[in-house]
């Protein structure tokens, strides 16, 4: 404590011994000004301004509009102030037309500089005065890039994260939309952001999140995802405990359902944490468009889940061990386009298999104009090719195509990673026990995504432990009029009287 | 004990009771029963049903009597500590013997049916890996789980059922008694022992539920042995009125059974449904088995730890299953026939017996 007192260090009375010493500290940081003040009667008096050109914009008559607003207080004219009339003014703070903050640090004022701020100094007065002056470049509010719907908003997040906490704010006008800020990073030194709907979220929840956040004070925060590994349950499973949004929207039904949303300055994603397998299964517009459909494409997604997990290992064990459970023209018409191919039908797939996963990468890595020619280069004239050269059967090709298909229809990134990531264990399993080999890969899943719990929440909550009443948001989309009348989150209205 | 660190609410406790009494019995118990009591296999199913709730019954009302004990705790309460450990004795072969058994069993079902050049061990080993390590997992993660494979389960051995509708013949129920009552009580006797009268063993898992309420927990426990009841029974009636009589010889029947369906192009060669459901059966049974297991040891040991001893007693069990059969037929002979008389001569009366001591005391 007493250390803590000792290493701040104060603004000097002299003009010159305060310009020295951070003039020192800025000493190559050609982007950081400083520029010489006279005022007074006789301009007889010293002050000067220091801003980084590259975070504030100056203008030139800011000495002359800080003194106006603070000589209106003396009842003098701006030009005629004295030093001692400057400090009396600045203890009565909040007062000038302009908002300003006075400081009497040294480090206070490196960090307000760093943050955009113009900082006054006047000579005899061991005190500054900031003016927050931000004009970096910014990016302006267009449509998520990522989570494109047909209906609903179209606002998308941008990188500043107070932009991004209004948008959510204008959609949650209630003082239970708690939101506390920290300062992560020892040389960064980023605003990473938490909020919560306080009458939403599980007190036991937010406990587990706090004691978590903390501990990422010290590091280097760029970007929402590094905060990700300290908030979920196990940093080695492929299973995403937190998700992203670029929607306020679904900020704010996140919000709603009782979840914490964290956002980094510069960062324009939001992660929304705990997610649980089933948050996974959902976008924003399913509550935008009419509930068959909603349901359909649900179930759509669900068996889009398991292909996309499954479908190149049920293809390995029925042709390798089982084929007495394919229907026998199928068979035959599996066995003849088999015919003539070197690999057993696992080195088959787990070629095709690499092979789609390095084009996705490929595509996905190159510009936009080039990647569209990889993928036709990569899904005609090679799928053709390897057909025509006997390194993969016409059904394989199907197989892998399919199972790409499926991962490309699951509506949240990370997800479909994890997925992807699973496929080969599901496929070596199954290459080398056949049904029971799925059967064992598949309960040692189940087993892990039980065990899961990131923030304490059972990651298949809804679905163990079961809930029956939360099913009608998961496999189906009842219709609103009924979700809307007995609330999803049963929390927020019996704790509340917002109904 | 651990139930004081992990609890379960009654469904799932009640879920886990269905889990553990269904378990691979659907797919195996509709054989043995017909073999034994030809088309009344069915009346085997409800007359062993009958007596599996009076041991639920006994179980229950222990559990009240003795302020949510297990088995042992009040067991020793009841006759001692030295006598208790001598009782157990029996009781632990009995469970190692049911976990060796139920991991034999799905060993030769993929060694016969499914993939005849897999050496079983690798089955053994793997079943009991998975059990261990769901058991390791806890009793709660066990129980969220267990509803779910419950469910997969029971939808997958109910459409084989249902879609078998066109190869029944109602006529092969009857007639009732055809050959006098001796072979219906040899199919009770059979069905008595497993699995209903494994309920028994239930007893250790019942301190795990959280509940003020005794009566709330008797009536989801009874309704979930109804439920195996049924089940079980539906699964009887449906391989005799498919087989008939030829049911007896059929090891497997609802996988025969799914065999047997051809609707259009669309359902047929559906078995590796019943496959699915044999391991989900096998897999939760031999978890259940092994955790009571376990907890029979820690608290005749009085140890702390409840998980430590997991690790070595699945080793044991892998070891047994892959030595204790030395036939499919030895196997039949033991599970159909010395099993049963274990479960009744030693567990079941050891129910009764505790719970003729207890009422004597309260009176």
């Amino acid at each position: 404590m007493n250390e803590a007192i000792r290493s701040i260090k104060k603004l000097n009375t002299s003009l010159t011994n305060n310009q020295k010493e951070i003039e020192q500290v800025f000493s190559y940081c050609q982007d950081v000004n400083f520029q010489d003040w006279q005022y007074g009667a006789s301009f007889q008096y010293e002050a000067l301004s220091i801003y980084c050109a590259s975070l504030a914009s100056y203008t030139t008559h800011l000495l002359q509009q800080a003194l106006e607003h603070l000589a209106a207080y003396t009842s003098e004219n701006w030009n005629s102030v004295t030093p001692e009339k400057l400090e009396a003014c600045m203890s009565i703070s909040n007062t000038a037309l302009q908002p300003f903050v006075v400081i009497d640090e040294y480090d206070k004022i490196l960090d307000l500089v760093m943050n955009g701020y113009i900082i006054i100094l006047f000579d005899q007065i061991g005190k500054a005065l900031a003016f927050e002056s931000g004009s970096t470049a910014q990016r302006q509010v267009t449509e998520p890039v990522n989570e494109p719907a047909v209906h609903g908003p179209r606002e998308g997040t941008v990188e500043n994260m107070n932009s991004n906490l209004g948008m959510i704010r204008q959609r949650l006008r209630t003082p239970d939309f708690k939101v506390e800020f920290l300062q992560v990073g020892k040389v960064i030194k980023n605003k990473v952001g938490f909020g919560y709907l306080d009458q939403a979220v599980n007190t036991n929840v937010l406990l587990e999140f706090r004691k978590r956040i903390v501990s990422i004070v010290d590091y280097e925060v760029l970007e929402t995802s590094y905060i990700e590994d300290w908030i979920e349950e196990s940093t080695l499973t492929p299973f995403p405990q937190v998700r992203y949004t670029e929607r306020t929207d679904t900020a704010t039904a996140a919000l709603l359902d009782g979840k914490i949303i964290v956002l980094v300055e510069n960062s324009p994603m939001i992660m929304i944490c705990p997610a649980l397998l089933v948050d996974f299964m959902g976008t924003a517009e399913d509550y935008y468009i009419r509930s068959v459909f909603a349901t359909f494409i649900r179930f759509l997604r669900l068996l889009a889940f398991i292909i996309a997990l499954t479908l190149p290992s049920i293809y390995i064990a029925l042709s390798t061990f089982h084929p007495e459970l394919i229907p026998t023209v199928l068979l035959l018409a599996i066995v003849d386009s088999r015919e003539g191919i070197p690999f057993p039908a696992f080195v088959e797939a787990l070629i095709m298999e690499i092979s789609f996963e390095l084009l996705r990468e490929a595509g996905i890595r190159l510009p936009r104009t080039v990647g569209s020619a990889v993928s036709i280069v990569g899904a005609l004239v090679i799928g053709q090719a390897a057909i025509m050269a006997k390194i993969a059967s016409p059904f394989m090709v199907i197989v892998v195509a399919l199972t790409g298909i499926a991962s490309f229809a699951i509506p949240h990134y990370d997800m479909a990673i994890a997925l992807r990531v699973l496929r080969f264990p599901y496929m070596i399993a199954a290459s080398m026990l056949g049904g029971y080999g799925l059967m064992v890969v598949f309960l040692l899943t189940l087993l892990h995504l039980t065990c899961l719990q990131p923030l304490g929440e059972p990651y298949l909550s809804s679905l163990a432990p079961f809930k029956f009443r939360d099913l009608r948001d998961i496999f189906v989309r009842v219709p609103l009029k009924t979700m809307l009348k007995s609330p999803r989150n049963r929390r927020l209205y019996r704790s509340g009287n917002k109904e | 004990m651990s139930s004081q660190h992990s609890t379960i609410t009654i469904t799932q406790l009640a879920c886990l009771l269905s889990a553990y009494s269904i378990g691979s019995a659907i797919v195996f118990i509709p054989n043995p029963l017909t073999a034994a009591a030809g088309n009344d296999a069915w009346l085997c199913v409800i007359l062993a049903y009958g007596f599996g709730m009076l041991v639920l019954a006994c179980v229950l009302y222990l559990h009240g009597k003795h302020n949510g004990q297990n088995l042992i705790a009040y067991c020793r309460s009841l006759i001692g500590n030295p006598l208790t450990l001598l009782v157990s004795i029996p009781i632990v072969c009995m469970l190692f013997f049911a976990i060796s058994a139920i991991n034999s069993s799905i060993g030769d079902f993929f060694t016969t049916v499914m993939m005849d050049q897999t050496p079983p061990y690798v089955f053994h080993s793997i079943g009991i890996i998975l059990a261990a390590l769901t058991s390791r997992a806890g009793i709660k993660i066990a129980a969220r789980m267990f509803l779910l494979l419950l469910v997969i389960m029971i939808l997958f051995s109910i459409s084989v059922i249902l879609l078998a509708i066109p190869v029944y013949h109602p006529s092969y129920l009857l007639p009732f008694f055809d050959h006098g009552f001796k072979p219906v009580t040899h199919g009770f006797f059979i069905a008595a022992g497993f699995p209903f009268g494994e309920i028994c063993f239930f007893s250790m898992l019942l301190p795990f539920a959280v509940s003020s309420y005794q009566q709330e927990l008797n009536k989801k426990l009874y309704i979930a042995f109804s439920f195996t009841g049924f089940i079980l029974l539906i699964s009887t009636i449906s391989a005799t009125m498919a087989f008939g009589p030829a049911a007896g010889f059929l090891n497997y029947s609802l996988y025969r059974l799914a065999i047997e369906i051809h609707i259009a192009e669309l359902f047929q060669r559906v078995e590796a449904v019943i496959g699915i459901a044999l391991i989900l059966g096998s897999y939760m049974k031999a978890t259940l088995l092994l955790m009571i297991l376990n907890y029979v040891f820690i608290e005749l040991l009085r140890i702390k730890d409840d998980k430590i001893l997991l690790y070595p007693l699945a080793l044991i069990c892998i070891f047994l299953s892959a030595t204790m059969f030395k036939s499919p037929a030895d196997f039949q002979e033991q599970v159909y026939l010395i099993w049963p008389f274990s479960v009744l001569a030693i567990g079941c009366m050891l129910i009764f017996s505790l719970t003729i001591i207890t009422w004597i005391k309260i009176k």
